[in-house]
C-alpha cells in the first residue's frame, strides 16, 4: 500500500471510526433513519403517483339514464357532453347492452338458474375522458361538470371514478409536504451528529495532527482520513438505508398480498432515486465533516 | 543555510519577542540558541519552521526566502527541517515504529520502503526491539530517541532542537547530546536552543545568546581538547544518510 493514495486514506479513515465506535455508530444510524425515511416517502410518492397515472389513464363518466328515456334526449345529451373539450368518446348503451355487461362483471355461479330480468340494465352513456386530466385543476373542473350533469332532465345518475383519484392527490400533496419536512430535519440531524463525530476526531487527534503539520504534511493529507470517514458514515448509513426500504418493501408487499389476496405491482424506487440515496448518503456525510473540519485544520 | 537580517518578530499585544536579530548559521554547523525564558529561542525556531512571520527583515534557508514563502509551499520546506522538543511530541496512539514512520507517510512512500527505513533508523539508535512499543512505555531517554528518529527520517538538511534535553536527566542529557552531534557530523545544519548552561559549558558550541529579543552575543566554538565532544555515553547512531 503506498501512503498517499485512496486506499491508504480509507485505512486511515477506519482507523479514525474504530478509535470512536459508539460516535461513528449513531452517525451511521442517524444517517440510516434520515436515508431510510427519505426513501420511504419517496416510494410512497412514486407509487401514489404511479396509480394516480394509472386511474387517469382509465378515468371515465358513466351517465345512467332513466328507462323511459326517448331518442332525441339521448342524442341532445350526446352531442351536450361531446362538446366538453375533456371527453375523447362517447358511447351509447341500451338496456340489454347495459345488461349484457353487468352480467360479464358478475360471478357466472350467481346467475346460475337466475332470471335475465333480474340482472339490472338501462340506458347508459359511457364518456372516455383525457389521460391527461388526471391534472388536478381539470379533475375539479370535471367533478364540478359531472355534478352539473346530474342535475340534467332524465339523468338518474351519473358516477365518476373521480373520489379516489382526489383522495390520492390529498394523499401525495400529505406525503411530499410530510416527507419534506421530516426528511430535511432529519438530514440536518444526520449532518449534526457527524460533523460531532468528525470535530471529536479533530479534536482528539489534535496532537497528531500538529505534529503532521511540523513534519511536513499538506493540509490535504491532514485533511483527506477526516473527509473519508464523513464520507464513508454516509456511505454506510445509505447501504443500511437502502436494505431497510429494500426489507420492508418485502415484507409489506408479502403482507397485502396474504391478508388482503390483493396482488398489488409495488414498484420500490426507480433507479434514479436509489441512485440518489446511495450518492446522497457519502454526500452529507462529506459535506458534514467537511463544515467540521473547514477551520479547525490550518496550516 | 540559514541567514536572518534585521529580523523582528511583533506580536497585536505589541511586545517585540524579536529584535533586530541578524545571524548566519552555515551549512553542517551546530550551534546553541540560549537565553532566559522569555528571551525569544523558541520564537526564532517558529519563525525558521514558517510557524509565525516575521514582521520586519528576512530570513533565508538554503538561499531561499522564506518571507515571500506561500502558506501550499511550507510544508515542502518544513521536510526538509528536522524538529525535537523538549516533550518528544510523540503520538500517544501510535507505536515507536508508527511514530517514525509518520514523516515518511507524508512524502507518498510505498509501505514496504517506509518499512526498511524506519527499522534501520530504529536499529541505528538503538531502539530496534522497541518499534512495537507504545510511547508511554518507554523512558525519557527513549522517547527523546524515537523524536529523534521522526525528525531524520526525511534525511533533514537542518535539524532543531526546542530543548532537547529539559526532560532529562545529566546522563541522558549528554546521550541525545552526542546523538545530535553525530547527526551534525553527518552532515546537517543544527541549532540546539537550551538555556542548560553545563550543557553549554560542557560542548563549547558556538553559541548565540538572546535576551529580551536581542542577539547579544555570538560566541565562538571553544576548541577543548579535554572537552570530549561525544562518547561519554555509547551513542548507537549509524548514518542515517546511508539507509537513504
Amino acid at each position: 500500500m503506498k501512503t498517499g493514495q485512496p486506499v491508504y486514506f480509507v485505512h486511515q479513515a477506519i482507523r479514525l471510526a474504530r478509535s470512536s465506535p459508539w460516535l461513528t455508530t449513531i452517525s451511521v444510524f442517524t444517517i440510516a433513519v434520515a436515508l431510510s425515511l427519505m426513501g420511504l416517502f419517496a416510494m410512497a410518492f412514486f407509487n401514489a403517483n404511479e396509480m394516480i397515472g394509472d386511474l387517469g389513464a382509465s378515468l371515465r363518466i358513466s351517465i345512467y339514464l332513466d328507462d323511459d328515456i326517448g331518442a332525441p334526449q339521448i342524442e341532445a345529451l350526446e352531442m351536450r357532453v361531446r362538446a366538453h373539450p375533456g371527453v375523447t368518446s362517447v358511447r351509447s348503451l341500451s338496456p340489454d347492452e347495459d345488461r349484457q355487461r353487468n352480467r360479464r362483471l358478475l360471478d357466472p355461479k350467481l346467475l346460475e338458474g337466475l332470471d335475465e330480468a333480474a340482472i339490472p340494465g338501462q340506458p347508459v352513456l359511457e364518456l372516455e375522458l383525457d389521460a391527461e386530466l388526471a391534472a388536478r385543476s381539470d379533475l375539479e373542473e370535471l367533478i364540478v361538470w359531472a355534478g352539473e350533469l346530474e342535475g340534467v332532465e332524465s339523468v338518474e345518475d351519473v358516477q365518476f371514478g373521480a373520489e379516489k383519484l382526489r383522495l390520492l392527490f390529498a394523499i401525495v400533496e400529505i406525503v411530499r409536504t410530510v416527507g419534506l419536512v421530516l426528511s430535511a430535519v432529519l438530514l440536518a440531524s444526520a449532518m449534526f451528529f457527524v460533523f460531532v463525530t468528525i470535530r471529536l476526531a479533530v479534536f482528539s487527534r489534535r496532537d497528531e495532527i500538529e505534529i503532521l503539520h511540523l513534519v511536513g504534511a499538506t493540509p490535504r493529507f491532514i485533511r483527506l482520513p477526516f473527509l473519508v470517514e464523513g464520507a464513508l458514515q454516509g456511505l454506510v448509513g445509505a447501504l443500511v438505508a437502502m436494505l431497510f426500504i429494500g426489507g420492508l418493501h418485502l415484507e409489506l408487499r408479502s403482507l397485502i398480498r396474504d391478508f388482503y389476496m390483493l396482488n398489488v405491482s409495488w414498484s420500490l424506487l426507480p433507479p434514479g432515486m436509489v441512485l440518489w440515496l446511495i450518492v446522497g448518503g457519502p454526500a452529507v456525510g462529506l459535506l458534514a465533516s467537511g463544515l467540521s473540519i473547514g477551520r479547525y485544520l490550518k496550516v | 543555510m540559514i541567514q536572518l537580517y534585521d529580523v523582528t518578530k511583533r506580536y497585536p499585544n505589541g511586545v517585540d519577542a524579536l529584535r533586530d536579530v541578524s545571524l548566519r548559521v552555515r551549512e553542517g554547523e551546530i550551534v546553541f540558541l540560549t537565553g532566559a525564558s522569555g528571551a525569544g529561542k523558541s520564537t526564532l525556531l517558529r519563525l525558521l519552521l514558517v510557524m509565525e512571520r516575521v514582521t520586519e527583515g528576512q530570513i533565508l534557508i538554503g538561499g531561499r526566502n522564506i518571507h515571500v514563502l506561500r502558506d501550499a509551499s511550507v510544508p515542502f520546506l518544513r521536510r526538509n527541517i528536522g524538529l525535537v522538543f523538549q516533550d518528544f511530541k510523540l503520538v500517544a496512539t501510535r507505536s515507536v515504529f508508527e511514530n517514525v514512520a509518520i514523516a515518511m507517510e507524508i512524502l507518498s512512500l510505498p509501505r514496504p520502503e517506509i518499512e526498511r527505513r524506519v527499522m534501520e533508523l530504529l536499529e541505528g539508535l538503538g531502539l530496534g526491539d522497541r518499534a512495537d512499543v507504545m510511547p508511554a512505555d518507554l523512558s525519557g531517554g527513549e522517547q527523546q530517541r524515537v523524536a529523534i528518529a521522526r525528525a531524520l527520517a526525511n534525511e533533514p538538511a537542518i535539524l532543531l532542537a526546542d530543548e532537547p534535553t529539559g526532560n532529562l536527566d545529566p546522563t541522558l542529557s549528554m546521550e541525545i547530546m552526542d546523538l545530535l552531534l553525530e547527526v551534525n557530523r553527518q552532515g546537517a545544519s543544527v541549532i540546539v536552543a537550551t538555556h542548560d548552561t553545563a550543557i553549554i559549558e560542557r560542548y563549547g558550541l558556538r553559541t548565540l545568546v538572546l535576551e529580551d529579543g536581542r542577539l547579544i552575543a555570538d560566541r565562538p566554538r571553544v576548541e577543548r581538547a579535554s572537552t570530549p565532544l561525544r562518547a561519554t555515553v555509547p551513542v548507537p547512531i549509524r548514518s542515517y544518510r546511508e539507509g537513504a
